[in-house]
């Protein structure tokens, strides 16, 4: 009876509108004042707010965001996409294949797929339809490319989950790297096998264009590996690696590039303050929430009717990815992974699976849910640009675009699930 | 009306304040915790990196929180308010705010008593520095305080939209 009120009580605040950071905190707050003590509220809610953020690895959090920021303003998004298409254009479906390895690229260090999208979506869907690629493949390459992000490190879910579930987002980092790479090669493949009669190969680039549009990007390759390779080899923390990369990404972008001006700089570091703040708030809302519901023992009720109901644990895994298809819908990532996993996280453990498996799991998910309709960010992006080029595609022709990559990503949940260690290998053999 | 948009105005200067100053905290982090790595390798001491970036993090998460309120950015869900029709959508807007306001009037009220209790009872925080714990612990009343008043902002702002509904304002070009 409670549990359905908090439940009714929550959607409702949601789809009034009020800001999930609000509701995550109210709500919580309110479970502490009214169902157990409101000495105790009074006492634990400001305590759970400072503690929540209290915390080193949640330093990583703005400093990624700067760094995003900071290569998004310096301009080297068409260079790489450049890059790209010198190296890989003559293939059978080259400038499709360019564009996914500049989208996981760029994205992973960017952290948003939005951005890449808006970046890259233009220009690699004006060359593609240029070349007389069809509007789908041209469109729902970078829908679907963009969300490669949060898959490939580093990742700010992955982050967030780390915080929320105490496990080392090292790890979590090294897990993601294989699936990640997987998901490029299976949307490589896709392309190849798929359009590569129907579509024109272009000539090859000689060698003399392919060092050149190297060395433009030469220097942006740095900072993967600075990242990955720093923390593989535990001479970095997460946080440490956010910071280093973001002081080696204003250094190239103020005298390397030379496209950040100071005036830009205010700029980039507001909106980065107020975009980590958004985030960090809703994180303190969602630990908050979580300390009252465990509390009031909401977790560990539903774990006992999952283990009454006695069925393979499978079954809870495909259930919970049936949810997260749905709430995939119509909210987006930060929310859904922080609303979710607090609950999720103590049952998951239960019924034995690894945490950091059930990480991989979630973030693939959620990358479904940034092309799902009709609340799939990616999915307007790209109809705006397609708009933008006179070849507007409306909703269900954009997100029927889309489809085959989210099914590929479906694909790739399911490998996960039938060989764990595809996850769990590359985290294992970390040094440190 | 006009002492309406003079708080207004004033909430924003403040607001915008907040901003600048939680990205320029931003920025500090990024550097210290760098110098953090540089000078572990030539065996300097900077055990004050990880306490002061973490607390200069807290400070920047709170006054950026009430920032990006200001610029809109807390996420929402608005599938079912964006098929609402306007008048119904502002009562709504402002009901949700109304809720929101009473919890951060709580939040800065209690996170001041929290702030107040570590003050005297002198509660050291666990690193080396033993850094007074009130210091950090007070950027929760203060962003609370700065997220009622972005509440407040929102609020007038919603009101004013109503008046610019007349059809005699809609002339003004």
């Amino acid at each position: 009876m409670t549990y359905s009120l908090i439940l009714v009580l929550f959607l409702t605040l949601l789809l009034l509108g009020l800001p999930v950071a609000f509701t995550l905190a109210i709500l919580g707050t309110g479970i502490l004042y009214f169902l157990l003590d409101p000495q105790m509220a009074n006492l634990q809610v400001p305590q759970v707010m400072f503690n929540s953020l209290d915390d080193s690895l949640l330093v990583a959090i703005p400093a990624f965001i700067l760094t995003g920021q900071i290569i998004l303003k310096s301009g080297i998004g068409t260079k790489t996409f450049n890059a790209a298409d010198k190296w890989l254009g003559h293939f059978p479906g080259g400038l499709a294949i360019a564009t996914v390895v500049t989208c996981a690229f760029f994205a992973s260090l960017t952290g948003s797929s939005v951005a890449t999208v808006v970046t890259l979506g233009f220009i690699a869907s004006a060359e593609m339809i240029k070349y007389g690629y069809p509007k789908e493949l041209a469109y729902g390459v970078i829908a679907a490319s963009g969300t490669l992000g949060i898959l490939i490190p580093p990742s700010g879910p992955m982050i967030l989950y780390g915080a929320m579930t105490n496990q080392s987002v090292s790890a979590l980092f090294m897990a993601g790297i294989i699936p990640g790479f997987l998901l490029v090669l299976f949307f490589i493949l896709y392309i190849v096998l798929v359009y590569s009669k129907k579509i024109p190969r272009r000539p090859r680039a000689t060698w003399a264009e392919r060092g050149s549009a190297l060395k433009d990007v030469s220097w942006v390759v740095l900072l993967p590996l600075i990242i990955i390779g720093g923390i593989y080899s535990g001479l970095f923390t997460v946080t440490e690696a956010a910071s280093v990369a973001f002081v080696v990404s204003l250094f190239l972008g103020v005298f390397i590039y030379k496209t950040i001006k100071v005036k830009e700089l205010l700029e980039i570091l507001k909106d980065s303050a107020s975009n980590s703040g958004m985030i960090t708030l809703i994180l303190a809302g969602a630990l908050l929430f979580g300390f009252a519901i465990t509390i009031i023992e909401l977790p560990q009720t539903i774990q006992s009717f999952i283990a009454n109901l006695d069925v393979n644990r499978w079954v809870i895994i495909l259930i919970i990815f049936i949810l997260f298809t749905i709430l995939g819908m119509f909210m987006e990532v930060v929310s859904i992974l922080l609303i979710s996993v607090p609950i999720l996280y103590p049952i998951v453990e239960a019924l034995g699976f690894d945490l950091i498996w059930f990480c991989i799991f979630v973030v693939i998910s959620l990358e479904m849910a940034i092309i799902t309709p009709p609340v799939g960010m990616n999915l307007f992006v790209m109809m705006q640009i397609s708009e933008k080029q006179g070849n507007k595609l409306n909703i269900i022709r954009m997100s029927k675009a889309a489809l085959p990559y989210l099914l590929l990503m479906a694909m790739l949940v399911l490998i996960i699930s039938l060989f764990p260690a595809l996850t769990t290998w590359l985290p294992s053999i970390m040094e440190g | 009306m006009n002492s309406l948009i003079l708080l207004r105005d004033l909430i924003s200067r403040i607001l915008d304040f907040a901003g600048i100053l939680a990205g320029f905290l931003v920025g500090v982090i990024g550097f210290i915790v760098t110098w953090g790595v540089i000078s572990r390798y030539f065996f300097i001491p900077s055990y004050w990196v990880e306490p002061y970036s973490i607390y200069l993090f807290v400070a920047s998460s709170f006054l950026g929180a009430s920032y990006a309120m200001k610029k809109g950015e807390h996420v929402s869900v608005d599938i079912l308010t964006s098929a609402f029709p306007p008048t119904v959508r502002k009562v709504v807007d402002m009901f949700t705010s109304i809720i929101a306001l009473i919890f951060f009037i709580y939040l800065t009220w209690r996170s001041m008593l929290m702030v107040s209790h570590s003050y005297q009872n002198g509660t050291k925080d666990l690193s080396i520095l033993e850094i007074q714990l009130w210091i950090p612990q007070s950027f929760v009343p203060l962003g609370s305080f700065l997220l009622c008043l972005s509440l407040i902002w929102h609020m007038i702002n919603v009101l004013l939209r109503t008046e610019k509904a007349n059809p005699s304002e809609n002339n003004i070009h």
